[in-house]
């Protein structure tokens, strides 16, 4: 009964972000007359679609035709690092040695996870990327806030959309790299892992909240 | 403990302690912009008042050269002439026009000297060096200048000089663009603040937009002048005829 609680709790996240995906897919499309920070919402377009194309297949195929997710949640493991380490390198304009760097050294370390990789295992190789992705999304972080106080121009942290990326970016990765290293062990010891999952989930929905936030930020609305 | 119990307690102090580096994180960065912006603002504000320092300095420097040097050359030249008149009185005439010239030329440069820096201002102050100035222009401007002490007692020189400033600068709008007849300066101490009214009768003009246009100057000049000692311009909006400012500084020894 109270497994059937949480999974219910968790399906509701999956329809949440669904409707996340839409709202983004519709303010990135419907405000692109006049945008503010063109190169801020050319560096989120990838995200966009990424969350889109996420809350869609996870209502279709996962909630409702019982799709295995093992494939798609390993793939997802992969887009996800690519679109956010895009999304951050547009966002700096530099660094495209670090950029190149990273999507080699992550490619490399996810190419070499599928020789150990099974369904049986797959979230705990899920856990490892996102370990992975933290670190070096945090150095992008880290960059990216030392490069905000070098400049001459005196900008609120506020009122720049990429400071909302940023921020949804890391608490998400920040707060769920534990959960995604730990719930595997979580299933095996208690056979639990729903429960504990909707701490990922929630942080997913504060990151998808700080998007749309920031990509509010970065349009004008259509005259 | 059970296995599974440490797995959870890992899980949830784990989770507690990563966002707490992320939010830490966030609240670092926020706090030091913030600190930044204090910084930045009052270096730009060091900045505005050595620079508005330098100005008066200079422009002191530049009337006691023109005071001792160039009026002192040009009264030299008036005698030598006089001298040449005596000595040459066929040539009387001309004379007596290259006199005039020079006389001009002489009251010409006086005038450049007392603008750049009006002798009053800094020996009676800033009412009487006001009245001065308004006394020069305003027959010329057809403008009937009226200024109200009420009883306003000598200003720290640094507030007198830029208040002086900035008067000079509206009234001068005045006379080119306002099309003014009559204006009304009123002063009025209180403690430690000063607030200075000044009305006319003239076109109304909107100051927030006309500071907002590039070739606003003389209007950024004033905002500056007033922002380095601490005072602030406001413009009635509700008077139905002309224009009204008032200009308060809230702390006139601290400025």
């Amino acid at each position: 009964m109270r497994n059937n609680i949480w999974h219910h709790i968790s399906t509701s996240f999956v329809i949440q972000y669904l409707i996340f995906g839409i709202v983004l897919i519709f303010i990135f499309y419907r405000r692109s007359a006049k945008i503010k920070y063109t190169n801020e919402y050319t560096a989120v377009k990838p995200f966009v679609w990424l969350m889109f194309i996420g809350g869609v297949y996870e209502l279709v195929f996962t909630t409702i035709l019982f799709v295995q997710t093992a494939f798609w949640h390993s793939l997802y493991g992969l887009l996800e690092f690519l679109v956010f380490n895009y999304l951050l390198y547009r966002i700096l304009g530099k660094y495209t040695r670090m950029y190149v760097a990273f999507t080699i050294l992550f490619l490399f370390f996810y190419i070499s996870s599928l020789f150990y990789w099974s369904i049986d295992n797959h979230n705990q190789m899920e856990g490892y990327y996102a370990a992975l992705e933290t670190v070096f999304v945090m150095i992008w972080a880290v960059l990216w806030f030392k490069d905000l106080f070098k400049g001459d121009e005196l900008i609120s942290l506020w009122k720049i959309p990429a400071f909302y990326f940023v921020i949804g970016i890391i608490l998400y990765l920040c707060g769920g790299v534990v959960p995604s290293l730990v719930t595997p062990y979580l299933f095996k010891v208690t056979g639990l892992w729903t429960k504990y999952w909707l701490v990922f989930l929630f942080l997913g929905t504060i990151m998808r909240v700080m998007m749309i936030i920031g990509l509010l930020k970065a349009t004008v609305k259509k005259p | 403990m059970g296995q599974g119990e440490e797995v959870v307690s890992l899980f949830y102090i784990g989770t507690a302690i990563m966002l707490f580096l992320a939010f830490g994180l966030m609240f670092i960065v926020v706090t030091y912009q913030r600190h930044f912006f204090r910084m930045k603002r009052k270096e730009a504000e060091n900045m505005l008042r050595v620079s508005l320092e330098s100005e008066k300095n200079e422009r002191a420097r530049i009337a006691a050269d023109l005071h001792d040097g160039v009026s002192g050359d040009l009264s030299a030249i008036k005698n030598y002439l006089s001298v040449l008149a005596k000595k040459e009185s066929e040539n009387k005439t001309i004379f007596d026009e290259i006199k005039e010239g020079v006389d001009a030329a002489l009251q010409n440069t006086r005038a450049v000297s007392h603008n750049l820096m009006p002798p009053l201002l800094d020996t009676e102050g800033l009412v009487p060096a006001l009245k001065n100035h308004l006394n020069n222009v305003g027959p010329k401007a057809q403008i009937e200048f009226e200024v109200i002490p009420n009883g306003v007692d000598q200003l720290p020189p640094l507030v007198a000089y830029q208040l002086f400033r900035v008067l000079q600068e509206l009234t001068t709008n005045m006379i080119k663009y306002g099309n003014v007849s009559k204006s009304e300066i009123n002063l009025l101490q209180e403690k430690h603040s000063l607030k200075i009214e000044i009305s006319d009768n003239g076109i109304p003009f909107n100051f927030k937009e006309n500071l907002a246009k590039p070739n606003a100057s003389g209007l950024k000049n004033i905002t500056s002048r007033l922002h380095a000692i601490g005072g602030t311009i406001i413009q009635n909006e509700e008077k139905p005829k002309g224009n009204q400012f008032t200009i308060t500084i809230k702390n006139i020894n601290h400025a």
